[in-house]
């Protein structure tokens, strides 16, 4: 049996792991935002400003550009290997779909706004946090109804004589609530590191609290990947018990429940390092083979290959540009470090 | 080509599909190139501060990028992102193929897009903490990266209308490098630095600073404006290099296309000619209103030649591959022994609005070849197109819709279709009547239908002989 879940072969295989690889970096960049803007909208509402709060004020901007940033390609390669359902199921929420466009534009300039600190009354802060954090959850929402419609093809042609644009489904409340509780592990441990760079010692009790919300994340989304199962299609639901995916289902449950401990240790423990860089691998092998495990579910939903693919060229130009990418933003990093001269970035 | 699949057609209202997604685009392309041009804008300021050349110019950096920052990254990010979403609601099979194609030219620029992303984002962040030469090869980097992204998207887009020797060997390169690659790759270059400039205009009449400053900022700012006067010799390459009957829209062939162009470099040439005498020779001070005043003629150049681009590929969307109503050029003699919806799996949404099963048959054609361009009653309606045509006429002009302009596509289905599509054109100008009786004796008229549609043949209007 191939540890590679899908024995494809191919361009195919290919896609499917560049697929893969680009939504876990877009998952994590947005995890980072919408468990970040959790926090803030409590912050705002409790009206008290804390270092995990400053944190995340300061940084959310420059996490949702880069979350849309890296979202662009997952959006490149979903249209690859999922060409026919991406497609039609764009098409058939129509205006619905396309509104996620003017809810991101807005949710973005309220993180600049809010970063700028020019509303001052608490009521225009709430306000702001609020409706970015509702424009970030009606992104969430149209995503998980997309990717839902997208595999459910009896339901297209109804729905599109309907003229409906609301794709409903036992699926969608699950599944979306899995994603948002899965964003608050990975905003912990963003946001865990940062705090620890600004306050160093004294920033023990917000590690701390940081630490209790992962968990807490971790087991409402381990509960609400319970309910996702119940409500899956056959389909999903086959694809995703066949044997190939057995080393990837024991990959995301090990490296969830090694997140979960580490998170636990780092709660106790909130001044060790330690624990916490364990609590950050984890989480992040959790998002990749959580991926893994997402694609495994619509298997059966493949494009069969086709021969533009294999007469496709450029692929050596892509590995070329890979590298030189990576050089460069290694040579970026070198470049700020280095160029600094007012000590290292905080 | 491979049989493709068939999409949901969803109904624009009165806007013309083209519409929105030329609004959306001329938005995005006039962001994205105010984006590229900025970033070396950007860097001769950068070099101006450090050499101690202008001592104004950290002033200017710091204020001109949170400006590029605030509304490139988001807004043209966010557009970038939206022109993915339309070009599926608009045109899903053309986007396949271009995907099909391509995908790995779109990784590149991807990366390019990425690096361009976190450059910017680690100069906005640190950039007022760096030293000079520093923030120099940050900006530099910036730049380079979005430039290159241009360069990448410019192949794409631009095999789109010269897909060149691309349609013998299908071979990528053949595509990228296609004819008009060079000319439309230079152009947009000097585009984007004029956008650059004249934005920079704008942001520097909100300093608050002395008057000699801010004159002297927006001379050297005018700067980027010089290569203006390669874009003539840029349009006239790029119009040589077009196809015939493209070159022929363009040149009086279809007065709207003829008159959008001639506001492109109407816009570009006063553009041109004030930035070259009232900047560079005269060097006078210019405010903020006039600033924002050239700053929109530049958006109306930039969104005629944009439609002008557009337009030049008709009928087509990749030409000599798929026509704008994204059926495939070999899929035409197919369809017209099959006809075009038969296996349309998508029910009509208000199937008891006809009054029989011809007109709904015509309802199924019309939303799978007219309706990316036309709609019934709003823009560009096929109602106030054909309103004045008798029945025959009708027949005659859709039958071979080739030669009735030019910049159609062949009709691509059967005369059963094509006598379907006059009458319910017919059924809707006679105000939608319960009950529509055949008119007339139809197997004749079908007969002379298929005689029509093979005297015009299958093929484009470009390869029909007179």
């Amino acid at each position: 049996m191939s540890v590679f879940p899908w024995a494809l072969g191919g361009p195919l295989a290919l896609y499917l792991g560049l697929l893969v690889v680009t939504l876990a970096l877009h998952a994590a960049f947005i995890g980072y935002v919408l468990g970040g803007i959790g926090w803030v909208v409590v912050a705002a509402i409790r009206g008290r400003k804390d270092p995990v709060s400053e944190v995340a004020r300061d940084w959310l901007p420059f996490a949702l550009g880069a979350a849309i940033t890296a979202g662009v390609a997952p959006l490149l390669f979903v249209q690859l290997v999922y060409q026919e359902r991406f497609y039609t199921a764009n098409l058939l929420l129509f205006h619905r779909w396309m509104a996620v466009v003017p809810a991101l534009i807005v949710g973005f300039y309220l993180l600049y706004l809010h970063k700028s600190e020019k509303v001052k009354r608490r009521g225009g802060q709430i306000a702001v946090a609020v409706i970015a954090a509702a424009c970030f959850g009606f992104v969430a929402w149209s995503w998980t109804e997309n990717h839902l419609l997208s595999q459910d093809k009896g339901a297209w042609q109804g729905l599109y004589a309907s003229g409906e644009m609301l794709y409903v489904s036992p699926a969608v409340v699950p599944r979306l609530l899995m994603w948002l509780m899965a964003s608050l592990p990975i905003f912990a441990a963003g946001a865990a590191w940062q705090v620890r760079a600004k306050h160093g010692d004294e920033s023990a009790a917000s590690v701390r609290r940081l630490a209790i919300v992962a968990l807490v994340g971790i087991a409402l989304s381990t509960g609400a990947a319970l309910w996702l199962w119940q409500q899956m299609s056959d389909d999903a639901r086959y694809d995703l018990d066949q044997s190939m995916m057995g080393p990837w289902w024991i990959a995301l449950i090990t490296a969830r429940a090694a997140e979960a401990i580490a998170w636990g240790l780092v709660a106790r423990r909130p001044a060790a390092r330690a624990w916490l860089a364990r609590a950050s691998v984890a989480g992040g092998l959790a998002i990749v083979t959580g991926a893994m495990v997402r694609e495994g579910a619509r298997l059966h939903a493949l494009e069969p290959l086709r021969d533009r693919w294999i007469m496709s060229g450029g692929k050596i130009l892509f590995a070329i540009a890979a590298v030189v990418s990576i050089a460069a933003i290694v040579a970026l990093y070198k470049i700020v470090r280095r160029g600094l001269v007012e000590g290292p970035p905080h | 080509m491979a049989s493709l699949p068939h999409y949901p057609v969803n109904d624009f209202g009165p806007a013309m599909k083209g519409m929105v997604i030329g609004a959306v685009g001329i938005v995005h392309v006039f962001l994205a190139q105010f984006a590229i041009g900025g970033g070396g804008l950007l860097c001769y300021f950068q070099w101006l501060g450090q050499s101690g050349r202008e001592p104004a110019a950290r002033r200017f950096l710091d204020g001109y990028f949170k400006a590029l920052v605030l509304v490139s990254f988001v807004l043209g990010a966010m557009t970038g992102v939206a022109m993915w979403l339309t070009s599926i609601q608009v045109g899903a099979r053309t986007i396949g193929l271009m995907i099909d194609e391509f995908h790995w030219v779109w990784a590149t620029e991807w990366l390019c897009f990425a690096i361009e992303v976190a450059a910017g984002y680690a100069f906005l962040r640190y950039g007022a903490r760096m030293s000079d030469r520093a923030r120099l090869w940050l900006l530099a980097l910036y730049t380079a990266a979005a430039w290159l992204s241009l360069f990448w998207i410019n192949g794409i887009l631009s095999w789109q209308l010269t897909p060149g020797r691309w349609l013998e060997t299908h071979d990528l390169w053949a595509g990228f490098f296609n004819p008009s690659f060079w000319p439309s790759l230079l152009y947009r270059t000097l585009v984007a630095m004029t956008l650059a400039a004249l934005a920079a205009v704008l942001v520097i009449n909100t300093f608050d600073v002395d008057r000699e400053t801010r004159r002297r900022l927006i001379h050297r700012a005018a700067h980027f404006l010089a290569p203006m006067v390669l874009m003539p010799l840029c349009a006239l390459w790029y119009l040589a290099v077009l196809p015939e009957d493209s070159r022929r829209w363009l040149m009086g062939g279809s007065i709207a296309m003829t008159m959008f162009m001639g506001i492109a470099a109407g816009a570009s040439l006063l553009i041109g000619g004030y930035a070259g005498v009232a900047l560079l020779l005269r060097r006078l001070y210019i405010n903020g209103a006039t600033a924002a005043l050239l700053l929109a003629l530049a958006f109306g150049a930039t969104a005629a030649g944009e439609f002008v681009r557009e337009g030049a590929r008709k009928p087509f969307t990749v030409r000599g591959t798929m026509y704008s109503s994204s059926i495939g050029i070999d899929e035409v003699v197919r369809l017209r022994r099959t006809g075009s919806v038969a296996d349309d799996p998508w029910p009509l949404r208000d199937p008891e609005r006809y009054a029989s099963d011809e007109l709904r048959l015509g309802a199924k054609v019309i939303r799978t070849q007219c309706e990316v361009c036309h709609t019934m009653d709003g823009a560009n309606a096929l109602n106030h197109l054909t309103d004045r045509w008798t029945m025959d006429q009708r027949r005659l002009n859709i039958a071979q819709l080739q030669r009735t302009k030019g910049f159609m596509p062949p009709f691509a289905g059967t005369p059963e279709e094509v006598e379907a599509v006059a009458q319910l054109l017919a059924w809707h100008q006679a105000g939608e009547p319960a009950t529509w009786p055949m008119a007339g004796d139809r197997a004749e008229a079908l007969v002379r239908i298929r005689a029509w549609m093979d005297e015009a043949g299958s093929r484009p209007a470009s390869e029909v002989k007179p």
